[in-house]
């Protein structure tokens, strides 16, 4: 690499040169080119000992020319953009970019009070909208206010330690602090209440939640994630009365009797996929 | 190392850090330090009166017009808020009376049969006993397209078979009605 950073002609010039002088300052000098050309001194060795060198001002000046301050400068660049490219390669080539590391796919957080899906919505089917009541309605589904759990709590597991930090919201009237698990960031725009009224189910989103014991995000919400489906909305979706059902297996296992469903409704509600996909949908 | 260097690493460690994506406002429901209470969603002061108050009180106050669309309407909204204790037949056998909930009173009860609608949504709007209110969550219009459709489900359990029509009795089995 660092026989990269010097045109072959300077090097060779200074070696014909050098071998024409005697002097010890010189023969150092010699001694010190040949060991970084042969790669026997590390840069740092080879360095110390041609600083001390031209610091005495022994030697012939024509080192101070080579290793000028920009000799060492482009040495770090090209380190630097080997460093760089390491990185991006670890990134995108290694996968770090679609790990679940970064999209937080399948990650639960603690949670104030260890809430669960699978037991509300699973064994006791309670549907989505009692408790995320604003996701027809507007942009965010919302979180159910405590007096919501209380609808129930106030009869069944009154004493529980576990729903303490809800009784005790329910008396200060400080709201439960859940831990978002599925946000995108401040830059994207999303809407629930246009996904729900055309018909697009939760779980395509947010996955089985009825099955998680804690909640966790199901798919990235990354910009691809998004683009798939504005792209070509048709197979994604269904029925809107029936968008908070779970279990879709009974459609995706036959295809055919469905098949022109999607289809239709893209062009009853006149859906432009040219339109969805354009920056200012979801960046305004 | 030369301050050129140093920018460029700067700048390469700082797009890890996404600004855009923490834009100092707030969204729905998020904490916020302005407040004393910590929400960035305060509620309103006492005594406001919103602008679609009066809307509300007369649409909480007139009964809308009976329609296939209202009781479709009052289908759903009964299954998402109601059928948990309620059960979907209004029996009150709901998966959460199940668990240790206090039973509801069936629907079918003479008493309820002879209520008028406007108590249903009366219930609604106030609760009833550990009944919580639903006002909330529930909005007025909704409210009577639930009570009317209580209402078809009372009526469904007394209706005689001979007021239905033929294809519908055949429909539910037999013809001979009970
Ligand atoms: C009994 C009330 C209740 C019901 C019913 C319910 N949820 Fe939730 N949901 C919550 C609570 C409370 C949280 C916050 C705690 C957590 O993340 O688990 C939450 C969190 C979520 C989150 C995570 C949001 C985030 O960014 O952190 C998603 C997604 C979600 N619910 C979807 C659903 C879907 C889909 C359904 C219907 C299948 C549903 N919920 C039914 C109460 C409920
Ligand atoms: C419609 C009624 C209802 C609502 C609303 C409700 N719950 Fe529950 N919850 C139950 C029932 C029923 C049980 C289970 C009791 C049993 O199985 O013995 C339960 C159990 C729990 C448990 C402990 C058991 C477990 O394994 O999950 C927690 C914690 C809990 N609920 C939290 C909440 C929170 C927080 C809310 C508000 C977002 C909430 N619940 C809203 C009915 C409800
Ligand atoms: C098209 C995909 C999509 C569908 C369909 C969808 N969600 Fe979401 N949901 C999201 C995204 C994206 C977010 C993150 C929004 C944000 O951070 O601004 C989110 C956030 C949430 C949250 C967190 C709190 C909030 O107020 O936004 C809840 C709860 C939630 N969704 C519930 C539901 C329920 C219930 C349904 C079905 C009735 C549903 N979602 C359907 C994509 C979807
Ligand atoms: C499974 C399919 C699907 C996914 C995934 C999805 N969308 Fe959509 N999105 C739709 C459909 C269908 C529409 C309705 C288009 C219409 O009616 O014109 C829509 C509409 C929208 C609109 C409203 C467009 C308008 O004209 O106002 C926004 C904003 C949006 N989506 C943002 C997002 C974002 C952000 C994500 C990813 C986090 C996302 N969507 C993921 C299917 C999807
Ligand atoms: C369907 C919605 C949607 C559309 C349309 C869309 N984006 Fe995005 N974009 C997103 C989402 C969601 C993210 C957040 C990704 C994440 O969190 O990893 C994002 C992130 C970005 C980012 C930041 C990337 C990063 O990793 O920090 C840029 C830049 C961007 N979008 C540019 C564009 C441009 C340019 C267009 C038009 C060609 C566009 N977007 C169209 C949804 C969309
Ligand atoms: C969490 C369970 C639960 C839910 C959900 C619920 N109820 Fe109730 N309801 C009850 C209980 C328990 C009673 C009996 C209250 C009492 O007598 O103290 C009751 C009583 C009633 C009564 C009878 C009042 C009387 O005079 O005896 C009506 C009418 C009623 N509910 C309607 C509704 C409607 C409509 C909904 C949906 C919007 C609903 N309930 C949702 C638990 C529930």
């Amino acid at each position: 690499m660092i026989a990269a950073l010097f045109p072959d002609r300077t090097a060779e010039a200074l070696l014909i040169h050098l071998s024409g002088q005697e002097s010890e300052a010189a023969a150092h000098e010699k001694d010190c080119l040949a060991a970084i050309f042969g790669a026997k001194l590390g840069w740092h060795g080879c360095k110390d000992a041609l600083g001390a060198l031209l610091q005495g001002n022994k030697g012939t000046g024509l080192l101070a020319q080579i290793f000028t301050a920009s000799a060492d400068t482009r040495l770090r660049a090209v380190l630097f953009l080997a460093a760089l490219v390491g990185v991006f390669l670890i990134v995108f080539g290694g996968g770090f970019a679609e790990s679940t590391f970064l999209t937080a796919v399948g990650w639960f957080r603690d949670q104030p009070v260890p809430f669960s899906h699978q037991h509300h919505v699973g064994s006791l089917g309670i549907d989505c909208r009692y408790c995320h009541s604003g996701v027809e309605t507007s942009d965010r589904a919302t979180f159910p206010p405590t007096h919501t759990c209380m609808t129930c709590h106030s009869q069944i597991w009154t004493g529980a330690p576990i729903l303490a930090p809800v009784r005790q919201s329910m008396l200060t009237g400080k709201p439960i602090e859940w831990n978002r698990v599925s946000a995108v960031p401040d830059y994207v725009y999303f809407n629930h209440s246009i996904h729900i009224d055309r018909g697009v189910p939760c779980v395509t989103c947010h996955g089985r939640i009825d099955q998680m014991p804690l909640t966790a995000r199901a798919k990235p919400f990354q910009m691809q994630w998004c683009l798939d489906c504005h792209r070509d909305p048709a197979p994604h979706l269904r029925p809107p009365e029936q968008v908070t059902r779970m279990d879709w297996s009974d459609w995706e296992r036959d295809p055919e009797a469905h098949k022109d469903y999607g289809a239709l409704m893209v062009q009853a509600y006149g859906i432009e996929p040219a339109k969805l996909i354009q920056c200012n949908t979801c960046h305004r | 190392m030369r301050p050129w260097s140093v920018a460029l690493l700067a700048g390469v460690l700082l797009s890890g850090c996404n600004e855009m994506g923490r834009q100092p406002r707030y969204d729905s429901s998020e904490p916020s330090r302005l407040f004393a209470d910590g929400k960035s969603l305060q509620s309103a002061p006492e005594g406001t009166v919103a602008q679609d108050a009066p809307a509300r009180l007369a649409a909480l106050t007139t009964r809308p017009p009976m329609s296939a669309a209202l009781l479709q309407r009052g289908q759903e909204r009964y299954a998402i808020n109601c059928v948990p204790c309620h059960d979907l037949a209004g029996d009150g056998h709901g998966t959460v009376p199940a668990r240790g909930f206090p039973q509801p009173p069936s629907f079918h009860e003479p008493r309820l049969v002879a209520a008028n609608s406007a108590y249903f949504v009366d219930v609604i709007t106030y609760g009833h006993g550990v009944m919580y209110s639903y006002a909330a969550r529930v909005e007025p219009a909704d409210r009577w397209a639930i009570a009317a459709y209580v209402r078809a489900l009372q009526l469904a359990r007394r209706a005689p078979a001979d007021a239905l029509s033929n294809a519908d009795r055949q429909a539910l089995g037999g013809g001979n009605g009970s």
